[in-house]
């Protein structure tokens, strides 16, 4: 099972929203990382055939080797789909339980496996308890599970997920990652978010986009390789600190514990800065490294 | 920043979010249908002809003002030349041989359709207008002083009548200049769309409050330093001067039609040279009533604007807002409906039809009983309107919407739900939209509305005819028409002998006894002779139809006329408009759109599960109402004559229809049904073509009114796509092209719906 995407190019207006992008995607996680306004959202609609790119294909391939367009697959591609869009629109006066049904209905289930289906993905997502309950009146985290739980209802094998931990507390964001980590291995996955820890350890590859453009696009080991040695952890008193962000790319600051004068800076720079030590870079660096000066983007490899 | 200055900032920002591209371009085109209607009613106001024609007036006006010895030498003549012409045309109307029947030679002006007849007829009514108006009030001061010598003092009557002395008393004695009064009869008398003025207002301004609320930006605003009550008073300030704006505008653009079709005589007249004003119980003038008028109604329609902002704000939705509009509108029609003889009469004073068009204010001095005091019918009323003004004011500042009720669940086990899109979608439209509460109320609606216009005609001819029909009902028979010959002689000979029979008593030629029985046939034939010369009349009719129609017969049609006759069915247009605007707009206001045309049956089989429950609704709809009113009908009429020719009915006398009443009934039903599905097939695409419900909603009533305002106004020619005279039809036969473009236009845009739901749709542009 193959999703190829090539060329994909979409503009409103003068605003040109995606660039030739391009990717291939086999079963696995992809995330898509990049600021708003990069094209995380327009790609996704794309996807689901929201809206329609002004040019590019998309195709897919199925098991047995046969690839088509997407467009002419039609009902037979959306059938594949699962969507969990970035502002997940419900019926507020239905209950979580009917909701799902349909759900069912509309993926053309059969009764016997919508029943089984739907308690199984409740409990997934942990809304057991809540059946009933209208969706009106729902917490904001669990109407985002609610709505992970739809775009996995019947199995879909493509599951496009536009920011699937907004509003989650760090539990469910940790049983929300578990869970696509867990139901991923024989799916494509495509996930967009910009909260990096979501995916540093999920993700199979990291499709960094800006402004439309892929600026990078590799596994999130690789990614983090490529500052290596870039990021440094310096101590200075804190009438220091001011200086020290106009002068490096700050992307932390802790009081130190045992003097309160003083603090930690977590800096990214090229060269390592007087009284600083190396420390391990992580995927988040990585991402302000790259997006968090346009300068910046001209220096990597 | 002072604080006058955050008023101003935050008044202007309240101008830039709600004069949208839409709703200025919705108020331009009901502003300009408004000026389109108007002209349209002046239509025969322009032209030589009309313009010789005033030429004329104001030359003999003038006439009599400077030269009266000349007007009256000039009025005489006229007057002989048309006794002498009336002379001439009775001889030959009743001559054996009447040969050429004479004709009046005109002097002054000769148009086709007016001559001096007519000339002398306007101009005299002109120049004696003030005499008239005069004497109509001293006459009433006369007849009224005359009722106080009666009554006893300290009662609501007394106080009446000598009220009525002290208002009419100064009035009477204002000099009254001769003039013509062209173009302010016309504009009062305007039957100006109010409707539009309140769709206008309610549409652009009932979402004040509510938008912000479904858009969940409220909650944030009112955390803000000036988010809370001060922001509410500048909306609220924001609605009365948008409403009052609009308003004038509403009101001036009419006039300058006026002023441009009829012209505009001197403001400086007296308002009781106008029609219908003559016993009004201000010493105004046409100028100081113009001002009045405009006033009044910015008040009463920033009252309307206000209620409904303050509707929409409560529920948090704009659709309560309109069910008010659509209430206040039926109930106007209700309350207009209610005969004079009914006990609810006085209702009419306070129905919100009359009161938008201001003069029933001013036509005459009315008091209302309130505890036996008798108050000031007008004065009160004006001031009840600033009460509401005041009380929709503090409620558009001061409401907190409905909170929803978070109800504990029981604890139990996973229920199994329906499968079928088409149940599922009568459950989201119904239950989840709450849309049932809307089809309750038209029901309920239907219900009073039907039981009040199909009330009969309780007087007593009519219970006579009805009785005379019940003797000879079914097909003309000999000894039908024998036995109705043979009361129609009893009755003219029971009016004949009488005045004999009266003589002969006064002179004692007759006993007491045998004057009774004279007397007694006498009141009879009276009583009956109404009721008769009905009857007389439809054997007449039968007689002439019954050689072709052998079958016709008497019947008792009443019950049929009412049904065929009835009015719009404005429940029925409303459920439909407001039911059929959230079939597709409810996706979109949920957000649910994206996700939907994603799964496998999110389009093509969700469209039509949605057009099921579209047609099924419109049928039910249709089947309800219809039974609400065959169930009045036959009620109040029994109808039992379905089998009866249609020619029995004389409504029909011209069409040549051959075929029952029940058969005709049958094709009515059917025209209707069809009508009742289009219209809701039209509302439910436009509900996917708006993405709005709001604006699918005044887009739809845009559609159905226009249509049916200017098949009421007597526009020829025209009746395309008049939806609603086809849910109500008149005349099957001539609705034909109509009933082509309402079912062109419904599958049109049902198609163009369809392929954009089914289809791309763009994001919008961030900006």
């Amino acid at each position: 099972m193959k999703l190829m995407l090539e060329k994909i190019t979409k503009s409103y207006g003068k605003n040109l929203a995606l660039d030739g992008f391009s990717a291939e995607l086999g079963p696995g996680i992809y995330a898509l990382l990049g600021p708003n306004g990069s094209g995380k959202s327009t790609l996704m609609n794309i996807i689901t055939d929201n809206i329609r790119a002004d040019s590019g294909t998309i195709t897919y391939t199925d098991d047995d080797g046969k690839t088509e367009d997407v467009i002419k697959m039609g009902v037979r591609f959306r059938e594949k789909l699962g969507f969990m869009p970035q502002y997940p629109g419900m019926y507020p006066n239905f209950t979580v339980e009917r909701f799902l049904w349909y759900v069912s209905a509309l993926r053309g289930m059969e009764r016997a496996d919508a029943a089984k289906e739907i308690e199984e993905v409740l409990a997934d997502v942990e809304l057991s308890d809540v059946p009933k309950r209208k969706i009106g009146a729902l917490s904001g985290g669990m109407r985002q599970r609610l709505a992970l739980a739809q775009a996995v209802l019947g199995g879909p094998s493509i599951l496009i997920l536009d920011e699937p931990t907004a509003g989650l507390d760090p539990r469910q964001r940790i049983l929300v990652r578990n869970f696509i980590s867990k139901i991923a291995l024989d799916k494509i996955v495509m996930i967009a978010t910009h909260v990096v820890s979501d995916i540093e350890f999920i993700a199979r590859d990291v499709i960094m986009l800006k402004k439309g453009v892929i600026v990078d696009n590799a596994p999130p080991h690789e990614l983090i390789g490529k500052i290596e040695g870039r990021v440094f952890s310096l101590d200075i008193p804190v009438s220091e600190a001011a200086e020290a962000g106009a002068r490096y790319r700050v992307t932390g600051m802790v009081r130190n514990e045992e003097d309160a004068d003083r603090v930690t800076l977590r800096i990214l720079a090229d060269a390592k800065p007087n009284g600083a030590y190396p420390v391990p870079p992580t995927l988040e660096d990585y991402y302000l490294y790259v997006f968090g000066d346009d300068e910046v983007c001209s220096k990597i490899p | 920043m002072r604080k006058s200055s955050h008023i101003w900032t935050l008044l202007k920002f309240e101008f830039q979010k709600y004069f949208t591209r839409f709703n200025i371009a919705m108020l331009s085109a009901l502003l300009l249908l408004n000026v389109t209607l108007t002209a349209y009613q002046y239509r025969n106001m322009v032209g030589e002809k009309r313009r010789s024609i005033e030429e004329a007036k104001d030359a003999l006006i003038e006439l009599y003002k400077t030269d009266r010895e000349a007007y009256d030498k000039a009025y005489s003549s006229h007057l002989s030349e048309y006794e002498k012409y009336i002379d001439e045309l009775y001889y030959g109307m009743s001559a054996d041989d009447p040969g050429a029947m004479p004709t009046f030679k005109n002097k002054y002006i000769d148009c086709e359709g007016y001559g001096d007849i007519e000339l002398f007829s306007d101009v005299d009514k002109i120049v004696k207008a003030p005499d008239t108006v005069r004497g109509g009030l001293i006459s009433l001061l006369r007849d009224t002083a005359s009722r106080l010598r009666e009554t006893e003092g300290g009662t609501y009557s007394y106080r009446y009548y000598a009220n009525l002395i002290e208002r009419y008393g100064p009035v009477s004695e204002q000099n009254f200049e001769i003039g013509k009064t062209s173009g302010w009869n016309e504009f009062f008398s305007l039957k100006a769309p109010a409707l539009l003025l309140a769709i206008a207002l309610v549409s652009t301004l009932s979402g004040t409050f509510s938008w912000e609320e479904k858009t969940g930006f409220s909650c944030t605003l009112r955390t803000a330093k000036n988010g809370g009550a001060k922001l509410a008073a500048v909306k609220t300030v924001f609605i009365i001067l948008t409403s009052a704006a609009v308003t004038v505008v509403f009101t001036l653009a009419p006039l300058a039609v006026t002023a441009m079709f009829c012209g505009l005589s001197s403001t400086a007249q007296k308002i009781q040279l106008l029609n219908g004003f003559s016993y009004c119980q201000y010493a105004l003038t046409v100028g100081q009533y113009l001002l009045i008028y405009i006033a009044v109604r910015v008040v009463f329609f920033s009252a309307t604007a206000l209620l409904s902002a303050s509707a929409a704000k409560l529920f948090g939705d704009e659709k309560p807002a309109f069910i008010a509009l659509a209430a206040l509108t039926v109930s106007g029609f209700l309350i207009g409906a209610i005969p004079q003889s009914s006990g609810l009469y006085f209702l009419q004073k306070f129905s919100v039809t009359e009161l938008s068009g201001v003069n029933i204010l001013f036509e005459k001095y009315r008091g209302l009983n309130i505890f036996g005091y008798c108050v000031d019918y007008t004065a009160f009323t004006i001031t009840m309107l600033f009460v509401l003004f005041a009380a929709f004011a503090a409620g558009a500042i001061f409401f907190r919407p409905v909170a929803p009720k978070v109800y504990a669940e029981r604890a139990s086990a996973l229920s199994h739900h329906s499968q079928s899109l088409l149940t599922t979608e009568f459950y989201k439209q119904l239950i989840s939209e709450r849309n049932i509460y809307i089809l309750l109320a038209a029901i309920v609606v239907k219900c009073v509305v039907t039981a009040v216009y199909c009330s009969p005609n309780t007087g007593g001819a009519e219970a006579q005819y009805i009785k005379y029909i019940g003797e000879v009902s079914g097909e003309v028979t000999s000894e039908k028409l024998r036995i109705i010959d043979e009361e129609g002689e009893y009755i003219n000979k029971s009016l004949s002998e009488y005045p004999a029979a009266e003589d002969d008593y006064k002179n004692g030629r007759i006993t007491e006894e045998e004057f009774r029985r004279y007397q007694n046939r006498y009141n009879y034939a009276v009583y009956c002779r109404g009721a008769f010369d009905r009857l007389e009349e439809r054997k007449n009719y039968l007689v002439s139809m019954s050689e072709r129609y052998p079958t016709v017969g008497f019947i008792y049609e009443a019950g049929v006329e009412k049904y065929l006759s009835g009015p719009v069915d404005i429940a029925a247009v409303i459920a439909v408009a407001i039911l059929g605007s959230s079939v597709f707009s409810c996706e979109h206001k949920h957000r649910f759109t994206p996700t939907l045309r994603i799964y496998r049956r999110g389009r093509r089989e969700l469209f039509f599960a949605k057009l099921l429950y579209v047609l099924s609704l419109a049928a039910g709809l249709f089947a309800v109402f219809s039974l609400i009113t065959a169930f009045f009908i036959r009620f109040y009429y029994g109808v039992d004559y379905l089998g009866a020719h249609i020619m029995s009915i004389p409504r029909f006398a011209s069409t040549g229809l051959d075929m029952s009443i029940g058969e005709y009934l049958v094709l009515h039903g059917a025209v209707s049904f069809l009508g009742h599905i289009l219209f809701f097939l039209l509302a439910a695409s436009l509900s996917e073509l708006a993405q709005d419900q709001i604006k699918a909603i005044v887009i739809i009533v845009i559609i159905a009114a226009v249509p049916y305002y200017i098949s009421v106004s007597g526009i020829s020619g025209l009746g395309l796509f008049d939806y609603v005279n086809m849910m109500t039809p008149g005349d099957i036969r001539q609705g034909a092209i109509s009933y082509l473009s309402c079912f062109a236009a419904a599958v049109v845009l049902t198609v163009c719906a369809y392929a954009k739901w089914c289809r791309e749709r763009s994001l919008r542009k961030k900006k």
